[in-house]
């Protein structure tokens, strides 16, 4: 079934047309990016996926429901982590999570896996306002899996996050999906879409410019097709593949003389680069 | 309406406002201004009480209301509500009901200051009850116009003190007291001024029919706005 299914979507601010006639559908238990540069449209179309912007033209279903017209059963199994979702400062992180626990009617008992699974547990009595950014933001994500989702839009979760915290919250998204959560990202950090998403959409300027798997993007912008060599002396050397290069390749290979061999397709960022001629900031 | 929802609101904002310093001072402002000119003035000092109760009602919770929705606003606490399907009339019970109490108890603080007994208990409570409620909704309006907190305490200000003041103007001035006669701030302040020079209360369906008639421009005036704003991106 398809969690989200998108046709000929339009969000226009005045005449400016942010997001123009996009299309795509994302499957249950997918983890599907939206990837594109600040200004792309990315929070426009989450905003509008989740009801909180009107749509200009096309269709959008949520599983199977018009955004804005969802009724409490479908609400209840969709959760979203946005900037503009705010946390109440004065309240304790337990008390953030049991606001929405009361809402939705969760065991409180919920609350502290959560917490731990997050790695919030330890700061659960800890005003909100004194939290750092990284720990914000788990606390918002946190809140966000009260309602234990089938669908979890998250908009740049770990941006402007360190490293480590960004793994952690990785790895929470990964555990997600195993137990059944669709998830709909976007980012502007094409290392983090390659690592986590089993299909991306490249945005710009409002349109869809490149769809599919991370690997299959990058293979079919594979056009030089060749194989860099380094040899033990220290030489690099490319070759082509064709007849009389992989003759020369195997003969270094055979004399024992190949330090490492990479092959050349590139990474997303550079299709992304090639794609719309911008780099992604 | 999910009652569970307006019980989930009514908690999160007794919780909040039990940190919330400044918020909960405004209860306590007018009571003690009560008994501080009571204490401090011999003659006619009952005339205080009676001024102080629609402004206290008013400034309860008409600041309240709107301070608490500008804030949730401006932090985006609201939108996460309202995206937990948070339904505008649970939150406006929810968070009306704790101001409701609140109010009460704070012109409580006043009623050491003011003999009553019997039917009057009735009458004071019924019309601080109807006067919260007319002033929650008009801080309700004042919350969705304003983009922050203090701007909400800026349109606050000049509402409290023409509503809330009115009655007292009245009293003096018979041009004020053709408006004045109309808003629910002096029903209640009449109510209040019986009560405290024991005078005999009779019910009044005109009294009644103001609360109402206040209490629809009220409820119209925040629909228009309500519309208005849902429109907007
Ligand atoms: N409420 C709005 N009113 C007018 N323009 C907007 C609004 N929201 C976003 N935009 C414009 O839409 C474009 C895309 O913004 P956004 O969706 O935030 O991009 P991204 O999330 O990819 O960085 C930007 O040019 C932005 O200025
Ligand atoms: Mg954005």
């Amino acid at each position: 079934m398809n969690v989200i299914e998108v046709k000929d979507l339009v969000k226009k601010f005045g005449n400016k047309k942010v997001i123009n006639e996009i299309n795509f559908k994302v499957e249950e238990r997918k983890i599907f990016g939206f990837l594109g540069p600040s200004g792309a449209g990315k929070t426009t179309l989450i905003k509008m996926l989740i009801g909180e912007y009107s749509i200009t033209s096309g269709e959008a279903y949520l599983f199977g429901e018009v955004p804005n017209k969802l009724n409490d059963e479908i609400t209840s199994k969709i959760s979203a982590v946005m900037d503009n979702f705010g946390l109440y400062e004065r309240l304790t992180v337990y008390e953030n999570m049991e606001v929405f626990a009361n809402i939705y009617k969760v065991d409180k008992k919920e609350i502290d896996s959560i917490l731990k699974k997050v790695e919030l547990f330890d700061a659960k009595k800890t005003i909100t306002s004194k939290l750092s950014k990284g720990m914000t933001q788990r606390l918002i994500l946190a809140r966000a899996l009260i309602n234990k989702p089938k669908l979890l839009f998250l908009d740049e979760p770990t941006s402007g996050l360190d490293p480590a915290t960004s793994l952690k919250i990785h790895n929470l998204l990964f555990e997600l999906k195993e137990s059944g959560t669709t998830i709909f990202l976007t980012t502007h950090n094409m290392e983090e879409a390659t690592k986590m998403c089993d299909e991306v959409a490249l945005l710009h300027l409002g349109k869809i410019v490149e769809f599919g798997t991370p690997k299959d993007i990058c293979m079919r912008h594979n056009k030089y097709n060749v194989f860099n060599v380094i040899t033990k002396d220290n030489k690099e050397l490319t070759f082509k593949s064709n007849k009389t290069d992989s003759k020369k390749l195997a003969k270094l290979i055979e004399d024992e003389n190949v330090l490492s061999i990479h092959s050349s397709e590139p990474t997303l960022e550079t299709v992304f680069i090639e794609l719309t001629g911008k780099e992604l900031v | 309406m999910k009652i569970s929802h307006v019980n989930a609101i009514f908690k999160k904002t007794c919780l909040d406002m039990k940190r919330n310093k400044r918020q909960l001072f405004f209860f306590l402002l007018f009571p003690a201004f009560t008994y501080l000119f009571y204490f401090m003035i011999e003659d006619q000092h009952e005339v205080f009480s009676v001024m102080y109760l629609p402004i206290n009602v008013m400034f309860c919770s008409l600041n309240i209301m709107a301070g608490i929705i500008a804030e949730e606003k401006e932090k985006g606490t609201l939108r996460s509500l309202m995206f937990a399907n948070i339904k505008p009339i649970e939150y406006f019970f929810g968070t009306g009901l704790f101001i409701l109490i609140a109010t009460i108890l704070s012109c409580s603080l006043m009623v050491p200051l003011i003999p009553m007994e019997g039917m009057q208990f009735v009458y004071f409570y019924l019309g601080i009850i109807l006067s919260s409620i007319c002033s929650q909704i008009l801080g309700a309006t004042v919350g969705l116009v304003v983009k922050n907190q203090m701007a909400a305490n800026g349109l606050c200000a000049p509402i409290t003190i023409i509503i809330g003041m009115l009655p007292t103007f009245g009293a003096m001035n018979e041009a004020f007291k053709n408006v004045s006669e109309l808003l629910y701030t002096t029903k209640f302040a009449n109510t209040a001024a019986d009560i405290v020079y024991n005078q005999p209360i009779t019910f009044d369906w005109k009294v009644v029919l103001t609360y109402i008639a206040n209490f629809i421009v009220v409820f119209v005036i925040f629909h228009l706005v309500y519309k208005k704003k849902k429109l907007d991106d």
